[in-house]
């Protein structure tokens, strides 16, 4: 196996772990807060999401700069200012500085997970758009105010479910 | 490049992150009700290492390498700024990464219960654990830019 070979099969499975993890966290959040209370059950199986989420991100951030090491050793350098790059590199900076955030109860619980949920669907789904952002002439600032779309949409629509269930906020 | 040089870059940059992935575990953990001086330590002791080696192996290959031809393309290049501004700005506010890791370190393995404890030390700790990762990511965005400035 190559090191490109090798090198995507862990950012697969890094962003598998992550998206996955990210949709079940958000499910397990949504069946737990139903009450009102996350139980020590419920609390224990948020945990192990999370703990997984955290896999998922680091084998996604190591691959990510493998792939960046490669380019450089390889003779690629100029792709590592595509604009694609970058709008990972900023759509994982604030997944991270969201999660300490989050940690530390300086967003509502509602926001933080709309910038999990949607930070991770974005940056899984950035690579496979790749030609229609190509074909569109995108750039980096036209990605980020996708993300941001994509953000909005995301809690407004967690908003709606959560009013549909009734969850108390 | 020999096969030398191109794993002391490589070990260079995963080191590096190591450092950084240490320092974030550390914040998480300083904004838990009651952190574990265990999982303190040791985060803090990984950041140290990772920080150093990285380091040596970033300083060897600067030295060895990039001081010469890399330096030379960079600045013959269509970003000559990558090397001016980021390559000299990198060099210097790294240094203080190792440094502040020690200081880290060296509070959760003397401190130890006092500070878990102390809400007020703890926020200092976080200031400075923050101040840290944020030179960190500085440090590894301004590689990306002058990698890519290799042309």
């Amino acid at each position: 196996m190559d090191w490109d070979t090798f090198l995507v099969v862990i950012h697969l499975i890094g962003a598998a772990l992550g998206v996955g993890g990210a949709t079940f966290a958000e499910i397990f959040l949504l069946k737990s807060l139903r009450d009102g209370v996350v139980d020590p059950t419920e609390g224990s199986f948020l945990k192990i999401t999370y703990r997984v989420i955290r896999i998922g991100l680091a084998l996604l951030v190591l691959s990510g700069f493998g792939f960046l090491i490669l380019y450089r050793l390889t003779g690629l350098e100029e792709r590592l200012f595509s604009p694609l790059l970058w709008a990972k590199l900023t759509i994982v900076l604030i997944l991270l500085s969201g999660v300490i955030a989050w940690q530390a109860k300086k967003v509502p619980l509602w926001l933080g997970s709309a910038f999990s949920f949607a930070s991770w669907y974005g940056a899984m789904l950035i690579i496979p758009l790749r030609s229609v952002f190509k074909n569109i002439h995108a750039g980096f600032f036209d990605i980020i105010l996708i993300y941001i779309a994509l953000v909005i949409i995301t809690a407004i629509v967690l908003f709606g479910i959560r009013r549909a269930l009734k969850i108390p906020h | 490049m020999t096969q030398t040089l191109a794993t002391l870059l490589i070990a260079h940059v995963i080191l590096g992150l190591i450092g950084i992935g240490a320092l974030w575990a550390l914040l998480m953990a300083l904004l838990k009700k009651m952190p574990s001086i265990r999982f303190l330590r040791a985060s803090s002791l990984v950041a140290v290492i990772g920080f150093i080696l990285s380091w040596i192996s970033g300083g060897y290959y600067y030295v060895m390498y990039y001081g010469g031809p890399v330096k030379a393309a960079i600045k013959a290049g269509p970003n000559p700024w990558a090397h001016a501004f980021f390559m000299e700005a990198k060099e210097h506010v790294f240094l203080l990464l190792p440094f502040i890791s020690i200081a880290l370190a060296c509070a959760f393995f003397f401190g130890g219960e006092r500070i878990v404890g102390d809400d007020k030390k703890r926020r200092i700790l976080f200031a400075i654990a923050l101040i840290a990762a944020l030179i960190g990511v500085f440090s590894t965005l301004s590689g990306v830019i002058i990698s890519g400035s290799v042309r």
